[in-house]
């Protein structure tokens, strides 16, 4: 029996720690605390990263620290998902399915473009919008572009394909859809139910396969991604955080460029999303609203 | 005594499986329960629609009640 528990424990290390942790976290110094309401768009601009809250709040995060704006504008009934930026330093959102809105840094809607077929998630490529819009049609691209105020000159991104189900509802579920910090026109993004990443320029694509062990959430397994590189990216893996009962990041991962894990630090307390990255470090949102710093030696 | 504690047992029941509901709810697989039940309603009704191109339109609304119903729990950071 000892002998038999030897083994597991043996087994348990090597499947959980095949890379040594040798990320190195720091919690930056306190200051304005990001508000506690759930994040439905996160976009980066330069130094700049923005993030926008289901109570309609516009969170800007720069080297100076966190400052909150109100979004004012929303016409009635407006509930907005996503935030894109696009080259121009401009933010855009979903305001309701059929309508974009262009959000200046106070929080303004400064303008809005009708759209004919809604929108269920939006993230910025260069100058365009990449966005998921329904009907999804197995088979086909999930993502597509457009130019934020022509919305009918829309392209097809090569990257993910919308997956068949036994169902309706089950295509659907299986058809939500994140994507991460970019670098160079190349966006990581996946389906929320797989531990695959396609990282994809619109023409190209090739996937990721991540391997995790079993402290993380299967069934959802990855959080967020954030390219550090040519041959590297920053990966959160989804875990349950044991002091909010919150899923979050809970394992903060180096990966190479076929997925494999090259460093990994425990994360504690989890990490609500990335909101930026270089190649040597990867700035964290935690859920107690603190900023963690992750760097690598 | 036995089938007194498993008569206890038994009215514990439905307790246990509102609390699962409530600890639950705001979990993927609660979102993906009580999504679904709305989306077939929508789906019974949007079939009622006159014309077929009514029924595709009133189907993408149902589709699109269905995403804002699961996203945050899927989705949401």
């Amino acid at each position: 029996m000892p002998r038999a528990l030897i083994l597991i424990a043996l087994f348990a290390t090597s499947a959980s720690g095949t890379s040594a942790a040798t990320l190195r976290a720091r919690t930056l110094p306190g200051g304005t605390k990001a508000p506690a309401a759930v994040i439905v768009g996160r976009a980066q601009c330069g130094q700049r990263t923005w993030l926008l809250t289901d109570t309609s709040e516009l969170v800007e995060v720069s080297p100076d620290g966190v400052t909150v704006h109100p979004v004012r504008g929303l016409a009635g009934g407006d509930d907005p998902w996503g935030l894109a930026c696009v080259t121009s330093g401009a933010l855009w959102t979903i305001a309701a399915p059929r309508a974009l809105a262009r959000l200046g840094p106070d929080g303004r809607v400064l303008e809005r473009v009708a759209l004919r077929l809604p929108r269920v998630a939006l993230f910025g490529v260069g100058d365009a919008l990449l966005f998921e819009q329904l009907p999804t049609v197995p088979g086909a691209p999930v993502l597509t572009t457009s130019p934020p105020a022509r919305p009918l000159e829309t392209r097809s991104w090569i990257g993910l394909v919308s997956r068949r189900g036994a169902s309706r509802e089950e295509e659907l579920m299986r058809s939500f859809v994140n994507c991460g910090l970019g670098r160079g026109g190349l966006v990581p993004c996946w389906f929320a139910d797989e531990p695959r990443i396609t990282l994809s320029d619109g023409a190209d694509a090739r996937s990721l396969t991540i391997s995790f062990p079993p402290s993380v959430d299967s069934h959802y397994p990855i959080w967020d991604v954030a390219l550090a590189g040519p041959d590297r990216a920053w990966v959160l893996l989804a875990a349950l955080d044991a002091a909010t009962g919150r899923r979050a990041g809970g394992r903060l991962s180096v990966v190479d460029d076929r997925g494999g894990e090259q460093e990994h630090l425990d994360l504690r307390p989890a990490a609500r999303l990335i909101l930026s990255a270089t190649p040597a470090r990867c700035l964290l949102l935690n859920v107690d609203g603190n900023l963690t710093e992750v760097s690598r030696p | 005594m036995a089938s007194t504690l498993v008569k206890h047992a038994f009215r514990l029941v439905p307790v246990f499986l509102v609390v699962l509901m409530v600890v639950g709810a705001g979990t993927p697989a609660a979102a993906q329960i009580r999504c679904t039940q709305t989306l077939r309603e929508c789906y019974g009704r949007a079939a009622t629609r006159q014309s077929v191109w009514e029924m595709w339109a009133a189907g993408v609304d149902c589709e699109l009640d269905y995403v804002q119903c699961a996203r945050r729990a899927i989705i949401g950071r």
